[in-house]
């Protein structure tokens, strides 16, 4: 595969990729890096690639694995002055705190999903793809990301009304 | 779509139970129509999905960078992991065969340390040589890419240790039979 071929197959993934990073992330800057990451590492393994069924599910497979990785790195082992040991996150979380804006409200409740609801709530709600290639993409049974489909919606749901009765209490 | 199907289908929706087409359905409806009060606390999450999916990279040198960065990855064909065990294999094959000639030789050699005649290292060296043609051809059968002359080297290398042998046990022989200098019989060369 040469370098043209490349682009015409690889590069219109690329805002795909970039909000599943983002959203796994919760950083703009660092999503981009990953998804150049992601590119440059397609691109080494290009020999190959016509052996999978599906570059996009390869491509978001790789993304999904990156992410998780850096957010391993993010948390540092702490000795606390207590002598427990503790994790900081070093990165701030880019989403910050606004109840006045129902959508801000929306991104603060995904906010608090685990990373696998985070996952399943992008992959489904926001790119529509069917659960079998969310399954291969996650490595999870359909069954169990049915069950968190629905967990992390009526979770979502759940924080929004909390944060609405907040701010009618303000009012 | 009545408002009794949307209902409905939010229920559903909750439960993780709505197909792709009808959650594009309620997104659709959320979008698009006035929503009444009681339906109007999902709005904003089904508004919020709609907007999410036109998210871009809005760094405009990204396409040029990844551009800059593909043309520095180095042409390497990466080889695969199928073809380097066929290679192994085939080494491996080789070197026994090798050693397996090799140590029947050295075996001959030594019961027939006085005779040591130019027959006998000539159907060692046939022999030899049909190992080496075995190897090629169990390396022919297995290998694309690789270069059959590394194991051709590797035979050559043998044969030419295989003659320095021969002729050291000759001397060898010539050394623990000292009578044989005085009388030499006809099997020495």
């Amino acid at each position: 595969m040469n370098k043209q071929e490349f682009q015409i197959q690889v590069y219109p993934l690329k805002n795909k990729l970039f909000r599943f990073a983002k959203r796994i992330l919760d950083q703009t800057e660092e999503a981009e890096d990953v998804v150049q990451e992601v590119f440059i590492k397609l691109w080494m393994r290009r020999e190959t690639l016509a052996e999978y069924r599906s570059i996009e599910a390869l491509a978001m497979i790789t993304t999904k694995n990156m992410c998780l990785d850096r957010i391993k790195k993010r948390k540092y082992p702490v000795e606390r002055m207590d002598n427990h040991r503790g994790y900081i996150e070093s990165l701030p979380m880019e989403t910050t705190p606004d109840y006045s804006d129902e959508i801000s409200r929306i991104r603060l409740a995904m906010n608090e999903l685990t990373e696998q609801q985070k996952m399943i709530v992008q992959l489904r709600d926001v790119e529509g793809y069917e659960f079998e290639a969310i399954a291969e993409i996650l490595d999870m049974n359909e069954n169990a990301i049915r069950v968190n489909l629905s967990r992390a919606r009526k979770k979502i749901r759940e924080t929004l009304n909390n944060t609405r009765i907040y701010e009618y209490q303000r009012n | 779509m009545n408002i009794k199907e949307i209902e409905r289908l939010i229920e559903k929706y909750y439960e993780g139970e709505t197909s792709t087409t009808e959650e594009q359905i309620l997104r659709d409806f959320f979008q698009n129509n006035e929503v009444p009060e009681h339906l109007r606390e999902h709005k904003p999450l089904f508004s919020y999905f709609t907007g999410e999916k036109d998210v871009e990279i809005t760094n405009p040198d990204f396409d040029r960078l990844l551009d800059e960065r593909l043309d520095e990855v180095p042409v390497i064909r990466s080889v695969s992991w199928r073809s380097s065990i066929y290679t192994m294999t085939a080494v491996a094959a080789g070197l026994i065969i090798l050693v397996a000639v090799m140590f029947n030789f050295r075996q001959d050699l030594s019961k027939t340390r006085t005779a040591s005649t130019p027959a006998a290292t000539q159907s060692d060296q046939a022999a030899f040589i049909e190992a080496r043609q075995t190897l090629l051809f169990v390396s022919a059968r297995f290998n694309n890419g690789i270069n059959e002359i590394q194991h051709l080297e590797v035979f050559d290398k043998g044969l030419e240790q295989m003659n320095k042998l021969s002729s050291f046990y000759q001397y060898e022989s010539l050394i623990i039979n000292p009578d044989e200098l005085q009388n030499p019989s006809s099997n020495s060369n």
